[in-house]
């Protein structure tokens, strides 16, 4: 009762959200004076071939009019064609989405695992030595390019050390990749023990998921920290100090008591690397999500454009919508405020 | 037998300025006193007097900035450090315990308050979760809580503020402690909780053989619920003595102009000289520090004041101590 | 610790005169990490004014017949594709970083500053529109943005610095807002309203400067994604193009060496983007620390 309640207004908060997003990618690409008519016509076609390009793609009538189209579409589930494959939108994003997916899941969670622990760590004596090299250290990797890094990565680990195998996709063109189950080459490998695929999988995905997993550590670090000074500062943390409890005990307190807003966290940095990723995806020709939408970016794309920017939003508000029931569960608190 | 003795207690701030010049504020400037077993101390004066700080020099929870510039404490015959060293310490928590200042935001928000209760049991000696639990109930039962099994089961904020108080009372109790630190306890509550949590506070610490120390800003509940009465002023106890023979014969003018500006008083003979702020901790001066603002100044008052003692172990930091002015 | 020191850290003693040594020094002891950020950020700004006089050569002159030179010799960081000396370009990679970040930064200011102010005061319909930006901007990486709106509007310098301006313009906003809204309940401005002050003049003399303060912190932070973002722009092409000395463009034109093993195209440009964001990460990181009064450190 409470939770449908719950998932009912945050669905009702969401969906004006996600429908400015879609509005708002609708007229920007739109706007730009990148024609994509010219680009799929070529440069010797005439008048009639463009204006027959332009209504077959829906370009010919005014933008709201094509916007709610789009929109009628949307609710059908027909997010329209890209116009370079032809293939459907829909498709597409559900056989690139388990790719994407696979890395940032790996990156965020081995990320949360160190980071969570070494911001409470750091946290518990702020401006401490451990905390200043901490401090330095997240910010430094904070600084680093995303790309860049990559670039390093593959230089170091590929070129000079000869431990990683060439930065070419999810499995070495070498073995026989495992049929498609659920999308990430690991996990399918595993399924139909493909013993030789599942070696080559985990070894592509060393390089992208350890860059990705320093790029996502540095901000995970940095508010854990902030989260857990203001725990261990609180009235209920120097009254268990007072009360001479253990700094075991201490440690799990502040660890309780800042999961939930560190939870929080964790959702819009999952989101957010979510589109961070195609940066990563593009270094290691990884072919997921975030390479096709920046491809379809670059190459003005309408359809696929809309269809990706679409993905993300939602995923964004999936995401938020299981992170705020998660804290819901964890803060007894929050059910009076629900 | 000598419960709790402190001796010449010196606490200073240490910090450094953007012009990297390092700054000392005294907070506390050599605090003396002692307790006997059974007893309930009143520790009273205005806000920056150093209450708390002695109170947190006695939890051992003084953290930097604050440095220990000298002096001792001893507890049941041992010396406490009053710096925070981190480690796990028995003596606080069993022997000696605290009821925090603000009852609401003193609890762990995220445990049931039967399980804070077991953990401050756990956390201490090994008892089973049961007869841990069993003891949480009663303890609830003690300090009045009207159906005590189920409030076990409760979230702190589900509480209200004196339930909470109580609460942190049987936190601070559970264990049997000798001396008990109320910091403020009853700073938030409506007058008539407050006179219902004290009441259940004295009666359990009577019924139980236990001393306290009551930090508070209010001469009447002192007058109430304390044997004995301290008054600090710029970190430095001024006047210690029996509650009534304090209250009877003010021997430092600055208890006197305490004394006189409690609501009751101004009624009786209005309004005396009070005014003025605490001396800059930062510079001190030299001699008694209360000079500045004394009705009674003289230049005498230029020199360190004398402990004088009277009966009763009545005793006071003033030059003319000896004196009492005409009623 | 409550009351008993809260009394203590009341005090100021001004009495004694400070000179710039003393000064310098006490910042550095009690933030290292603003001092650090100051000197980065100082050393490149002076590396950016003098470009021309510390290059060794021209950033896009090339010689064809010294193409991917290893670093060393007349090359101290070797020669890119094109035969440009890569030393000359990072160097003059920090005029396109300066050039991007400090306009945009003003733009930032001048947008989110008086946005904040206003939408924090009065509250009202600003601030729901700007709430609602901010819920749209949440779920809509900046990344993407920037990309669409370069890749639609074209990616001349002027564009990308409008772009990256406006975009973080309502976060900037958001942290002036926050801001306000606790300066809006404090004592002082109840009394200056209290007092019968006109609601501009509450704004403008009693919460403006208060929040700016607060709010100076967060630019050299947004500063930072500034430089960051512009760089991977043009990283992905949508930028500052080549030839220009531009770091983004640069590693975009070392990324197809790496594998082949000239690295030092890629490696040093990014090693300028690196210390440049660094350098303005810690300096916004080191402000927060001096300019919370709350925060004061220890000295022995």
């Amino acid at each position: 009762m409470l939770i449908a309640r719950f998932l009912a207004l945050r669905l009702a908060v969401a969906v004006p959200v996600v429908l400015g997003i879609v509005f708002l990618t609708f007229m920007l690409i739109r706007i730009g004076h990148q024609d994509p008519v010219a680009m799929l016509a070529g440069p010797l076609a005439d008048a009639s071939t463009y204006a027959m390009i332009r209504k077959e793609l829906d370009l010919d009538r005014p933008l709201l009019q094509q916007f709610v189209t789009y929109c009628a579409h949307l609710l059908h589930g027909d997010l329209g064609r890209s116009w370079q494959g032809g293939a459907p939108v829909l498709q597409e994003i559900i056989a690139h989405y388990p790719i994407t997916l696979e890395l940032v899941v790996l990156a965020v969670g081995l990320a949360s695992l160190i980071g969570i622990p070494v911001g409470i760590r750091a946290a518990m004596r702020p401006n401490g030595r451990f905390d200043q090299v901490t401090r330095f250290g997240a910010l430094t990797a904070f600084s680093i390019p995303t790309y860049w890094m990559g670039l390093m990565a593959i230089l170091v680990f590929f070129y000079f050390l000869r431990w990683a195998p060439p930065p070419m996709g999810r499995v070495s063109l070498e073995v026989i990749p495992p049929p498609v189950v659920t999308g990430s080459v690991l996990i399918d490998s595993l399924i139909s023990a493909n013993w030789a695929a599942a070696r080559s999988a985990a070894a592509q995905l060393v390089l992208p998921v350890g860059c990705f997993m320093l790029l996502a550590m540095a901000p995970i670090i940095k508010q854990t920290r902030a989260i857990a000074i203001e725990v261990f500062g609180s009235d209920y943390m120097r009254f268990a100090r007072a009360s001479g409890f253990s700094r075991r005990t201490l440690r799990r307190m502040a660890l309780r008591n800042s999961l939930p807003p560190v939870l929080t966290f964790l959702g819009t940095e999952l989101t957010s690397l979510l589109a961070a990723a195609s940066l990563i995806e593009y270094i290691f020709s990884w072919g997921g999500l975030g390479q096709w939408g920046l491809n379809a970016i670059l190459q003005g794309d309408f359809a696929v454009v809309q269809g990706y920017v679409l993905t993300l939003a939602l995923s964004a508000v999936i995401v938020f919508l299981v992170v705020d029931l998660a804290v819901l569960l964890l803060e007894p608190r929050s059910h009076r405020r629900a | 037998m000598r419960l709790l003795e402190v001796e010449d207690l010196r606490v200073h701030f240490a910090t450094r300025g953007v012009d990297n010049r390092l700054r000392v504020a005294r907070a506390l400037n050599g605090v003396s006193f002692r307790m006997e077993e059974g007893e309930v101390l009143g520790l009273v004066g205005e806000t920056g007097a150093g209450k708390s700080l002695t109170a947190l020099a006695l939890l051992g929870l003084l953290q930097p900035p604050a440095v220990v510039a000298g002096g001792r404490i001893r507890f049941e015959g041992r010396e406490l450090a009053p710096l925070a060293s981190g480690a796990r310490d028995h003596v606080r928590g069993t022997r000696l315990t605290l009821i925090p200042q603000s009852p609401h935001t003193s609890l762990d928000p995220l445990t049931r308050i039967g399980d804070q209760l077991v953990r401050m049991q756990r956390e201490h000696r090994s008892v089973s979760k049961a007869d841990a639990w069993r003891r949480a109930g009663e303890m609830l039962a003690e300090v009045r809580i009207p159906a005590p099994e189920e409030r076990l089961r409760a979230w702190p904020h589900e509480l209200s503020g004196g339930m909470a108080q109580r609460v942190l009372i049987a936190m601070a109790l559970v264990n049997q402690p000798r001396l008990v630190i109320a910091d403020e306890p009853t700073t938030g509550l409506d007058v008539t909780v407050q006179a219902e949590v004290l009441d259940t506070l004295r009666e359990l610490v009577r019924a139980h053989r236990m001393s306290a120390i009551v930090i508070t800003h209010d001469l009447g509940i002192v007058a109430h619920y304390c044997d004995r009465l301290a008054v600090m002023f710029a970190g430095v106890i001024v006047e210690q003595g029996p509650t009534r023979a304090v209250f009877r014969e003010q021997r430092h003018p600055y208890t006197r102009a305490l004394i006189a500006s409690t609501p009751k008083r101004i009624a009786q003979r209005g309004f005396g000289e009070v005014g003025g702020s605490p001396p800059d901790l930062y510079a001190l001066p030299e001699g008694c520090l209360y000079r500045d603002r004394c009705v009674r100044a003289a230049d005498v008052c230029v020199q360190p004041p004398p402990n004088m003692a009277f009966a009763g172990n009545h005793r006071a930091l003033c030059h003319f101590a000896a004196e009492l002015p005409a009623p | 610790m409550k009351s008993g020191t809260d009394h203590v850290f009341g005090q100021s003693d001004n009495r004694q005169t400070w000179s710039v040594p003393d000064f310098v020094f006490g910042i550095t002891r009690r933030s290292p990490t603003f001092a650090v950020g100051a000197s980065i950020v100082l050393l490149l700004l002076l590396a950016a004014i003098f470009a021309d006089v510390i290059s060794p050569f021209n950033p896009t002159l090339a010689f064809p017949y010294e193409v991917l030179k290893a670093p060393g010799g007349k090359f101290l960081l070797g020669t890119d594709g094109n035969g440009m000396d890569v030393l000359s370009r990072v160097i003059h990679g920090t005029r396109y970083a300066f050039g991007i970040a400090v306009p945009a930064g003003l733009i930032m200011v001048l947008i989110g500053v008086p946005l904040g102010v206003i939408a924090g005061y009065k509250g009202g319909i600003i601030d729901e529109v700007l709430l609602r930006v901010l819920d749209v901007l949440r779920a809509f990486p900046s990344i993407i943005l920037a990309l669409a709106v370069v890749a639609a509007t074209g990616s001349s310098l002027v564009n990308v610095v409008l772009v990256i301006g406006f975009l973080d313009s309502p976060i900037f906003a958001r942290v002036v807002r926050a801001e306000v809204l606790t300066l809006r309940e404090s004592t002082f401005v109840r009394a200056a309203i209290a007092v019968g002050n006109p609601p501009w003049r509450v704004m403008l003399v009693h919460i403006l400067p208060n929040a700016i303060l607060g709010a100076t912190a967060q630019l050299p932070i947004r500063m930072a994604w500034a430089v960051r973002i512009s760089a991977t722009l043009a990283f992905i092409g949508v930028g500052v193009q080549a030839p220009a000395p531009e770091w983004g463009a640069m590693i975009r034109q070392g990324a197809e060496y790496v594998i082949s093993g000239e690295w030092w195209v890629a490696t040093f440009p990014g090693l300028g983007l690196i210390g440049l964001v660094l350098g303005f990460n810690l300096l916004g990181d080191g402000l927060t620390d001096l300019l919370d009064p709350r925060r004061k450190q220890i000295g022995k």
